[in-house]
């Protein structure tokens, strides 16, 4: 039953009746906070500040419920008004000074402070269906807001809490309107002996399916719309499922497989790589394939310090200088052929010291460190390397004598590297007899204490990023790994330096290697006197972050999989689909299990059905009446105790449909049916009610 | 509902619900601008709840409406109005609103919940009289857009149950004419004749003709003398109208109380309308008077036939009394001379 519920006589402002659904105000409020939420998720206002908006707007939010008198009304009202206009100026000349400055992210910053204003003011004059409405529509912008201008993992909680819970909001809004827009109210009569009817469990039921369908069906429509980034928006999403902090939450940067091939590194970045081609190379060749050396490190980011003047264009065949091999002997060369696939960036990768590059293409060389091949007009997207790799005979390098690397700039650490760092390479490479054996000790130490985690969390604002990783989170992947070991040897006295670019490779039928986007990967270039630099990895054999144990990781990395090609996003629509279909028809079943057994219940093929429904709504009527029919009362009883015109032969006509062998006509049938309706009527309506014929 | 022919089924978007797709395109947009998948997921989520509506789509065909005849009412008063809607379908119902649009009664809306197969839902309200009525047609209509709003789903149709309501009286005097037991339909009143019927107080309007100056000194107050004849106990009034002017209403308020105050003092009263679907009903029922005006819709100005059968109706020295809003020139200097000339008392409602 659905009562009519009082209207408040103070509600001014909007339009329509004061609301007092407890349910309605509750999803609003809800959808509010995650809404509230969302923004410091994206770095758009400070989280102490939406912790205070979040207060604020709860405790407006109960003053409308509370507080429901002509002065309180109007003091909410006057007080809404006066904080909108504070928030709308201070956003507005905040804007007008400083808007040049602050670039399009301080103006959603602004946007995101002027909707915490308004939602909060909003907050306080929470009285019609209309002002609960737009509460709901303002938290969707805020949602919004945050998903479009911050596009960080951390959102998912806020659109996981909201999405639901503005779902709710509009059915129970819809549900608020339509008892607005009645008069009367239905009360549902009762059978004798059949399950009440719980409309508020019916309520609940229905609205836990419309939003289940519209998380399904949105779920599949993601899955199945072509993505306007490719895989890496898709997969930015799925690094959200798998991270339990706030990578990415504070404004870190994204990061992708650019990342990997010089220029520079941020070790705060974020992202997934995605999973292109990139290149394809012979097996065999070597399985690091470096495009790019850093040697600079600020305590987030890594330089190549020598990037930063090209030394000309060097069109066919072309041996780069590198400062720091000049000395050292030429070894065994080796020359690989590789192919690029448009994925590939134009940095040359090769496993080794390039002594010559030949392509069909501008070849530019950037502080010897880094080959620029700028695609040639005809097309050309390949090119032949020859190389002399690096040593790695431990016997040699465990023996290494001669000159030491004399740059400083691989040594270079910052000014502001805490000491314990310091203390803690001190002590792993206590004792170790050679260059060799201290790599080996740091290597086995970083191995051993620090797990590999691609949403590992991200350092704070001014925290250096290797302290962090070594002291504080204990996890990152192999940027920080790399980057741990180098400041770790630096700090050490060895000459290292950090190398990116394609390691290991997916081995193809024709015996090539193939580095994808995901194959991108940094290591460390250790100097041995005598040997040049040498590789050391120490992110191979670094322990997943509960990676083969949890759960929820398992599934992390088999829905990336599966996400990783439209093949398999399509079967995971087609699964959601069915799913979907299964819990219909689930629910359909237990629905029918449920119903109350009553006359109506016969089945369809009986004839006579809506005869047998209206003698059981009669039935209805003289038991709401209280003059229930007895068990043992026969149809003609019941006719002679109504007195009713039409009630008798209407009752006959039921008789002879249970009992006659011929069915009785369909007219007579639905007249009979008209009579023991007005004769149910009648009895509900009481004997005060003047009979007149129907025409 | 379901046993009425002729319903009318429709079901179309709603303002909200068209809004959805547009915010879907906005969001898919706005991914692609920006490269994030969230705004892909909300958009899909948007389209999510506009699949959620389609497959939720209202279910109102099933529903059987009823509603128990009104009877007679008097306009100004409330009657209850009892319904029930049932649902003899195998599948249950959606939450709907029953509106009932029926003339002369104010409309109601009834918001039905969910209803399980062989469930029926009672509405009991008072709804208010606010015209006068004489017919059976309502127009039902069964609505819902459940669950979120988005798509409306309409069934309307017609539903027959009787309700005459009548016009309120009011009191009206009427001189009390008994007609004389001879069966001739006459009586015996005070008006010029040669017998002599007896004395009376002046009244404005006698003639000084009729003062009985010798009863008036005694007395030291005007007295008249009257004298008797026999005449006519018929009484008929003669609905010109037209309709549609704002005095309308309670022209035929103030005709139904004369024609009701006239019946219950003993006149044979006859009403007439150039209505064609208004006989010319003759009774001294109360209820029978008032159903007529009930009926009362659109009379056209009567033609000289009317007139004169109301002429005859009321009869030599019986009164002919018209209730109009409004007459064309000419027409009331006609029907004065007929009325003079049929010895019939001429009287105007207006």
């Amino acid at each position: 039953m659905i009562e009519r519920r009082s209207g408040n006589p103070f509600a001014v402002g909007s339009t329509g009746p004061y609301v007092s659904a407890l349910g309605l105000r509750i999803a609003v409020v809800v959808a509010g906070l995650a809404g509230l939420y969302a923004l410091p998720a994206a770095g758009l206002v400070e989280p102490a500040l939406t912790t205070v908006s979040a207060l604020l707007y709860v405790a407006a939010a109960c003053a409308s419920v509370q507080f429901a008198s002509p002065s309180g009304h109007q003091a909410r009202k006057v007080l809404s008004v006066v904080w909108l206009i504070s928030v709308g100026l201070f956003v507005g000349i905040t804007s007008a000074s400083g808007l040049a400055d602050t670039g399009p992210s301080g103006l959603g910053s602004l946007l995101a402070l002027l909707l915490v204003g308004l939602h909060i003011a909003h907050g306080l004059v929470l009285n019609t269906r209309r002002d609960l409405l737009v509460g709901m529509i303002v938290s969707i912008f805020m949602l919004v807001l945050a998903s479009g201008l911050s596009p960080g993992p951390a959102v998912a909680g806020p659109l996981i809490v909201g999405w639901p819970a503005a779902v709710v909001c509009l059915v129970l809004a819809h549900r608020v309107q339509e008892e607005q827009r009645s008069t009367a109210f239905g009360r549902i009569q009762q059978l004798p002996g059949s399950t009440p009817f719980n409309e508020r469990r019916a309520l609940v039921a229905r609205t836990a399916v419309t939003v289940s369908l519209s998380v399904l069906v949105g779920l599949i429509v993601f899955l199945l719309l072509p993505q306007p980034d490719g895989l890496s928006a898709r997969s930015r999403l799925l690094s959200s499922q798998s991270s339990g902090d706030d990578p990415g939450g504070n404004g870190s940067p994204s990061r992708d497989a650019t990342y990997y091939s010089g220029g520079a590194m941020n070790l705060n970045a974020r992202g997934s790589l995605g999973n292109d081609p990139v290149i394809d190379v012979p097996a065999g060749s070597g399985t690091l394939w470096r495009s790019a050396v850093l040697d600079f490190y600020d305590g987030t980011n890594w330089a190549d310090s020598g990037n930063s003047t090209a030394t000309g264009d060097l069109v066919g065949g072309v041996a780069p200088s590198d400062p720091a091999d000049e000395d050292l002997p030429r070894g065994n060369s080796l020359t690989a052929d590789v192919r690029a696939y448009p994925a590939f960036q134009g940095i040359v990768a090769a496993p080794g010291r390039i002594t010559h590059v030949t392509a069909d293409a501008v070849v530019t060389s950037m502080g010897g460190h880094l080959l620029s091949l700028t695609q040639h007009p005809t097309g050309q997207t390949a090119y032949t390397v020859t190389v002399v790799p690096p040593v790695t005979d431990e016997t040699i390098l465990g023996s290494a004598t001669g000159t030491d690397q004399a740059d400083a700039r691989f040594l270079q650490l910052p000014g502001s590297l805490p000491s314990r760092v310091r203390e803690l390479s001190a002590s792993i490479v206590q004792g170790a007899p050679n260059r060799l054996a201290a790599v080996k000790a740091i290597e086995t130490y970083l191995r051993a204490n620090e797990t590999y985690d691609l949403a590992s969390p991200v350092a704070g604002a001014g925290v250096d990023a290797v302290d962090d990783f070594l002291f504080t989170s204990h996890s990152g992947f192999c940027e920080h790994f790399a980057a741990a070991e180098t400041v770790l040897l630096r700090a050490a006295g060895i000459p290292a330096r950090l190398a990116t670019g394609f390691a290991y490779g997916e081995p193809q039928t024709d015996g090539r290697l193939l580095m994808r986007t995901s194959h991108a990967h940094a290591w460390v270039e250790v100097w041995y006197p005598g040997s040049g630099w040498s590789p050391s990895d120490p992110t191979a054999g670094a322990a997943l972050a509960q990676a083969g144990t949890s759960l929820l990781a398992r599934f992390t990395a088999w829905l990336g999989a599966v996400l990783a090609s439209a093949g398999g996003r399509a079967l995971l629509a087609l699964g959601l689909g069915l799913l979907g279909v299964l819990a219909f028809l689930l629910i359909r079943v237990l629905s029918r299990r449920a119903k109350p057994v009553d006359l109506a219940d016969q089945p369809r093929t009986r004839p006579g059905q809506p005869l047998f429904a209206a003698f059981a709504r009669l039935e209805a009527a003289l038991a709401s009446a209280g003059r229930p029919r007895a068990p043992s009362e026969s149809l003609a009883e019941l006719s002679s105790r109504l007195p009713h015109p039409t009630l008798g032969p209407a009752l006959a006509t039921l008789e002879r449909q249970c009992y006659a062998p011929v069915p009785v006509p369909v007219e007579e049938a639905q007249q009979a049916e008209r009579a023991l309706d007005d004769a149910a009527a009648r009895v509900i309506a009481g004997a005060d009610v003047a009979f007149v014929t129907r025409r | 509902m379901t046993t009425q022919p002729n319903r009318r089924t429709n079901r179309k978007l709603t303002k909200l619900g068209s809004m959805v797709p547009l915010a879907a395109a906005v969001l898919g947009g706005l991914s692609i601008l920006t490269a994030d998948s969230w705004l892909l997921l909300l958009a899909g989520g948007a389209l999510g709840l506009l699949v959620a509506a389609l497959v939720q789509q209202p279910r109102i065909t099933e529903l059987a409406f009823h509603a128990v005849p009104l009877g007679r009412t008097t306009v100004g008063d409330s009657v209850l109005w009892h319904a029930h809607v049932s649902n003899p379908s195998e599948r249950r119902t959606s939450l709907a609103r029953v509106t009932d649009v029926r003339f002369g009664l104010a409309d109601v809306t009834m918001l039905i919940p969910p209803l399980r197969p062989g469930q029926t839902a009672c509405v009991k309200t008072q709804r208010e009289v606010v015209a006068r009525t004489s017919g059976c047609l309502g127009i039902v209509t069964v609505a819902s857009s459940e669950p979120l709003g988005l798509i409306k789903r309409r069934v309307s149709g017609p539903w027959l149950c009787d309700l005459i309501a009548q016009p309120r009286v009011s009191p009206v005097r009427v001189k009390t004419r008994q007609a004389a037991d001879d069966g001739t339909g006459t009586a015996v009143v005070s008006r010029a004749g040669l017998d002599v019927h007896g004395v009376r107080e002046w009244q404005p309007g006698d003639g000084t003709g009729q003062v009985h100056w010798r009863s008036t000194a005694r007395r030291r107050r005007l007295v008249v003398l009257e004298r008797e004849t026999r005449v006519s106990v018929g009484f008929a009034l003669l609905v010109v109208g037209p309709p549609g002017q704002p005095s309308w209403e309670p022209l035929v308020a103030l005709a139904a109380s004369t024609a009701v105050a006239a019946a219950r003092a003993g006149r044979r009263v006859s009403v007439l309308a150039g209505q064609p679907n208004q006989p010319v009903l003759t009774s001294g029922d109360r209820v029978g008077l008032l159903d007529w005006f009930a009926a009362l819709t659109d009379p056209l100005l009567p033609s000289p036939a009317l007139v004169a059968q109301a002429l005859r109706t009321a009869g030599s020295g019986g009164e002919l009394v018209v209730a109009a809003t409004w007459v064309p020139p000419g027409w009331w200097a006609t029907t004065t001379a007929a009325a003079r000339t049929a010895g019939v008392r001429l009287e105007v409602l207006t």
